[in-house]
This record gives structure tokens, sequence and C-alpha cells, in this order.
């Protein structure tokens, strides 16, 4: 099992589209998956069209089984319009609400969630984590737990501001996971969002990522009115417009991880 | 496809979604399980693991010292706290006590546990058939308390236990989140009967360990809902538990700690201020629910016992007192500390203070009090308490007719 985080301590950057975009394709491409919305606005699980309750607070502080919190997204809602019931893959969800802001102050120690998702660790493949922008506690438990991050940014500098923050905060736990004998967390990528090529802000904004992150910079993902369109159609790219250069894009995101990954293994 | 056609196309994909609801709604999804197969049955294993019941040993466990319900009298436990190395010496002097009580010496506990019945044991079982309380009330309240304990063992030495209790561990100790009174039921079947008794149907048991489920910490809301489930809580019990979720909805960091305050009350006082500790907003709901009442008035009153002299939320818990009363012997205490201050010194105060507090005989003595009390002359203050002085005997009959009834019910 792998568990991967969305993060960037800027708000409204793309982690929510990246990961539920992550989540189905590694689900299409025949993997379980469970995407964990950590975001108290919880719109990674309206993003399915899926309900609020129960959620991540109930799984981790009211210690609800699984079997409560998990909910199965409808194959209609993520996958390919005609193979919608054939994929051998599974797509689960932890749904978040406004508990999720208490969960920080209410769980004991850092290793709470890695210890109640490792209960999975034979059953599942993938584990996303879907982040909020304002640090919290909650967000050392994630880095406790997570193998891997994945940040998704604006090629603005607010966004590099928040994508600093971030991979500050991520150096900080290096050294408290050595001490529990974690390997150190693997950044997986940066991926530039809302990407307008034509633009020399962005352009040149993307040229100083790449000479930052080098390799670790994703292909651009360019603003494009159909993930909007996605989103009030509680659906994926995938299901929703499989045919489109933009479900491409959506694609590499995934062909991308799993490079990362097995190049990781 | 052109974004006009995709929006058609959605829409009618919606509809046919909406049409087919075990497709869409999560709660019939979760039903049939999407066909989730192989991989429920995984996450269901899971669970049952995670879920999986341990054995701890009663004497690492710790109660919890913010729960509302107190399970072993006041003056036990000013005296003895209640601490796994202290409860045998609870157990012993709290018979000692009930016997003093009722002049006898008759009690064995053991007799009791292993289901021989004792005259105690016919009569409760006379009063269960009956269908009528007098037992609870013609008893002394000490007894009461402990008879209601030795029961609960009785059953699950008889039964077994069936609902483990819920423990947050802390180090190699644990707290009890709920299941107190289980908890103590285990020891007193282990002081009686050791780590190896034999039950009825013949198992062999080992009372020193209690299955109990850990969780991550004391959550007050499910103690509340445990505390609701179980057998009713008296009122001071309730205005504690008020107290406790009030203090978690305000967040824990606004109130000193429980071990820092002077005494019990004052930790639970700490939200007394009504118009401080508002209910939030959006809140009421859940709160009623986790209480088990119906309206918000209630939670008015039972916050206002938070407030209460200490005696008198002592004696409530003790005697299972109820609200209705509490508050009269409120009102009725400030109005004799009032009259009396006014004319009297300090020694009537106190005097009467106490026997204000003394609910069989406060009628006659108060009369005897209140008449020998020379009120101020001013005619304007003069009509004032005596009105008030008034309502109290008013409240008094009522009291004493109310406790009558119940006496000869």
């Amino acid at each position: 099992m792998k568990i991967i985080t969305l993060l960037n301590e800027k708000g409204g950057v793309g982690k929510t589209t990246v990961a539920t975009h992550i989540a189905a394709g590694l689900a299409i491409r025949g993997k379980r998956v469970i995407l964990v919305d950590a975001d108290p606005q919880g719109h990674a699980t309206i993003a399915f069209g899926l309900t609020k309750e129960p959620g991540f607070y109930d799984l981790i502080v009211r210690n609800a089984p699984f079997q409560q919190v998990l909910r199965p997204v409808p194959p209609e809602r993520f996958n390919l319009p005609d193979e919608a019931h054939n994929t051998r893959g599974q797509l689960l969800m932890v749904p978040s609400n406004i508990e999720t802001r208490s969960i920080a102050g209410n769980i004991s120690d850092a290793f709470t969630v890695l210890k109640r998702f490792n209960q999975l660790r034979n059953a599942i493949d993938f584990v996303i984590f879907d982040t909020s922008p304002t640090p919290s506690l909650l967000h050392s438990s994630i880095y406790m737990a997570t193998d891997g991050i994945i940040y998704p940014t604006k090629c603005e500098a607010w966004s590099f501001d928040g994508l600093r923050e971030s991979l500050t905060h991520k150096d900080q736990f290096s050294p408290i996971r050595q001490q529990y004998n974690l390997n150190d967390i693997k950044v997986l990528g940066v991926v530039p969002t809302m990407y307008r090529g034509r633009t020399l802000e962005h352009q040149d904004n993307l040229r100083r990522l790449q000479d930052i992150f080098g390799e670790l910079v994703w292909k651009p993902l360019p603003v494009r009115t159909i993930w909007a369109e996605v989103a009030s159609a509680r659906r994926t790219v995938f299901s929703l417009a499989p045919t489109t250069t933009t479900a491409d894009d959506a694609w590499s995101l995934v062909d991308q991880l799993e490079g990362r990954i097995y190049e990781q293994s | 496809m052109s974004s006009r056609e995709r929006r058609r196309k959605i829409q009618d994909e919606e509809n046919l979604l909406y049409a087919n609801p075990n497709t869409l709604d999560p709660k019939t999804a979760d039903a049939i399980g999407f066909g989730l197969g192989e991989l429920a049955m995984e996450i269901a294993a899971a669970d049952s693991e995670y879920q999986a019941i341990e054995a701890i040993n009663i004497q690492d466990i710790q109660p919890n010292a913010m729960q509302p319900r107190h399970s072993v009298p006041h003056d036990l436990t000013d005296i003895y706290p209640l601490t796994p190395d202290n409860i045998v010496d609870i157990f012993e002097r709290w018979i000692i006590e009930v016997q003093l009580e009722k002049s006898q010496n008759d009690f064995d506990v053991t007799n009791y546990l292993l289901g021989e019945t004792t005259e105690r044991g016919e009569r409760a079982e006379k009063d269960e058939s009956d269908g009528s309380s007098g037992i609870a009330l013609a008893a002394s309240t000490k007894e009461d308390a402990l008879m209601k304990l030795v029961d609960l063992a009785a059953s699950i030495r008889r039964d077994g236990l069936s609902n483990p209790i819920s423990l947050v561990q802390d180090g190699d100790r644990y707290e009890i989140e709920t299941g107190e009174r289980r908890w103590l039921a285990y020891h007193m079947l282990y002081w009686r009967f050791g780590d190896g008794d034999a039950r009825p149907d013949g198992s062999r048991v080992n009372w020193s360990r209690i299955p109990a489920r850990l969780v991550n910490r004391v959550d007050v809301w499910r103690q509340a809902s445990e505390n609701n489930a179980r057998d009713n809580l008296n009122a001071i019990s309730r205005a504690r538990q008020l107290a406790v979720l009030l203090m978690d909805l305000h967040g824990w960091q606004n109130f000193t700690a429980y071990k820092e305050c002077e005494n019990e009350q004052a930790f639970y006082a700490q939200v007394a201020d009504g118009a401080r500790w508002r209910i939030p907003r959006g809140q009421g709901e859940r709160l009623l629910n986790a209480m088990g009442m119906t309206e918000a008035s209630q939670l008015r009153q039972y916050r206002a016992l938070l407030r209460l002299p200490e005696e008198l939320w002592r004696k409530g818990d003790d005697e299972n007192l109820s609200e209705g009363e509490l508050r009269k012997m409120k009102s009725a205490l400030a109005t004799v500390t009032r009259v009396t201050k006014s004319s009297a010194g300090k020694r009537k105060k106190d005097v009467v203070g106490r026997l204000a507090v003394d609910a069989g005989q406060w009628r006659k003595r108060l009369r005897k009090e209140i008449s020998s009390t020379t009120v101020d002359t001013r005619p304007k203050l003069r009509r004032l308490i005596e009105g008030e002085i008034r309502q109290l005997l008013r409240l008094m009959t009522e009291l004493d007719e109310s406790e009558a009834t119940v006496h000869s019910a």
C-alpha cells in the first residue's frame, strides 16, 4: 500500500482536482484506491456527489469501523463511460465535513492516521490524501503516514510561497520520521496547474520552477473550462469527456505518478 | 463533442442515475456494496481485527475523574479516593456503613453474588415484581447504590459481560471512557472469588481481567450516549454531563483542568455562566439529543444546578434528588440565608444553613427558626421578607407532601 498526499499551503491551486483524478485514474487501471478527503470543506467528497457524513473524523476520533465510513464512488462518476462497471479496480472515499477541523485536537498521538490505514495495507493499493491549505496538527499526522507528496501549484507568486512553506514543513518532519525508522517522504512531483502558456508571467514562473525542481516538475495542466464542468457534473474528466485533450492531460498525471512510484521501488 | 452537447448528455445521465437509486444514493450503495465482493470482506476483516476486544488487568485501569456519573457515595471517596488500590477498602467500609445504618450485620456479599437469596434479595425481587421502586426510596441511598453494584456484579457473574468497557491507553495504564460501574463490579467479583471462579454454567473465570475496547481518547459525547442508555442519571450527574459537553463545544483549552480545581463542583461550575458560555449556534439540537432532553429551558435549569451550594450539590448527588427538589431547596436556602443575614449573627445563619439541607426535618425547625427571627422593621423590606417566608413555607409544605406520598406509596 502506498500513501500519497496532495499538499500546498495555498488554497485554490487544484489539489482536489488533481487528487480526484489521480485516484480515479489509478482505479480505472485496476488499482484499489481510497481517496481520503482531509479538508473540512469536503470538496473532494462532493466532487463525486457523495454525502459528507459519516466522515474522516468518525474514522479517526470516534473509531468508527471502515465499513461505516468508506463509500464506494459510483463507477458512472469516475470511470470511462463504456466501461463503467467493467473495472477491476475500486475507488472508495472517506468523506469529510466540518468535523474534520476538530480531528487535530482530539487525537493523542501522531501515528493515529498511519495506524488506522495500516489496517488495510493488504486490501488496498493506494491511499490518496487531499489536504486543506491551512496547516494543522492533522497535517502532522498525515506527514507521519505518507510515503510521498505531490505539490500542485499555480505558476504564480503566492502559490510558490505556499509551496515553499509546505516544503519547509515537510523537512521539519524528516528527523522525526528517522527517529521512528520511517523512510524519508519522497517528493513525487510538483504539478503546475491552471497554466496559461501564452502569458509571459506563467512562462517565466514555470521556468523558475524547473530551475529549482528540475525533473520533479510534471507536465503543466493548462487552464480549461472543462474542469469547472467536471465539478458541476460531479464526475471526472475521464467519465465526462474521455476523448478531449484535457482527459489526456489527466492521464499524464497518472502516468507520471506511476512512473515515479515504480522508479521509487 | 461540444460543450453544449456534453451538458445535455450529462443531464440525461443524471436523470438516469437518479431514476435508479441503487446506483446513486450512497446509503443504498453501501448496503448493496457496489459489488465490492472480496474487497468488502477484506475491509470487514480489517475492522474486526481493529475493534478486537482485549482483556485488561483491572488494577491497570483508572476511572475518568470527569465522568458525570459517580458510582460511589461522596463520603467514601472523601476518605478513599477512587483508585484501584483503594477499592477493596471502599467496599469494606461501604458494607460496614450500610450495616451500621440498618443496625444489622447479616449482609454477606458473597452469598448474594452466588445467587443465594437473602432477605434483601427477596425484598428486591418482590418489589421488582410489584413494579414499584419502593426499595430505592425506602432503603438508605448508600445501601441502594451498593445493592445496584452488587446486582450488576451478580448479573455479570451469571450471564457474563455482554458489553465490553472502553478504555483510553495512557502509557502502561488505562483510563475508563465508559464502564466505571462494570469495572467496579469486576473488582467486587475479584475480591470475593479471585482468579479461578467456577461460574454457574461450569466455566472458570479470572475476574482480574476485564474485556475492553481501546479507543483513542475520551469522547464525552459517546460517554453521554452511554450514560443515557443505562440507568437514569440523577440531576447532579446530568448537570455534570451538561457541563462537560459545553466545555467540549467551547474547547477544553478555555477551562482549568479537573485536577487543578478546588473541588469537583468547581470544575463543572466553570460553565455555569450561561451568558458567557452560550450554546454555540447550531449545536442546541445536538446538545439536547445528547442530554436526552426536549426543551432548551431544561438545559438552563440543569446549568443553574452548577451553582448550587456545595452541601446541596453533594446531598443531591448522594440522595438522587430531582432537579425540581434541588431548585426548591436552593431557593429556600437562599431565603433563609437572607432572612437570617438581616438580623441574626453568623452562628444562627450556620444553624439554619445546616438545617436547610436536612430535608427530613426541615419544616418544623425552620418555622421555629423563622418565628424567632427579628425581621427588619422598615415596612417595605419587612413585607418583602414576609412574602418570601410565606412562599418558603408553602414550598416546604409541598415538598413534605410529595415526600409523604412517595413514602406511603
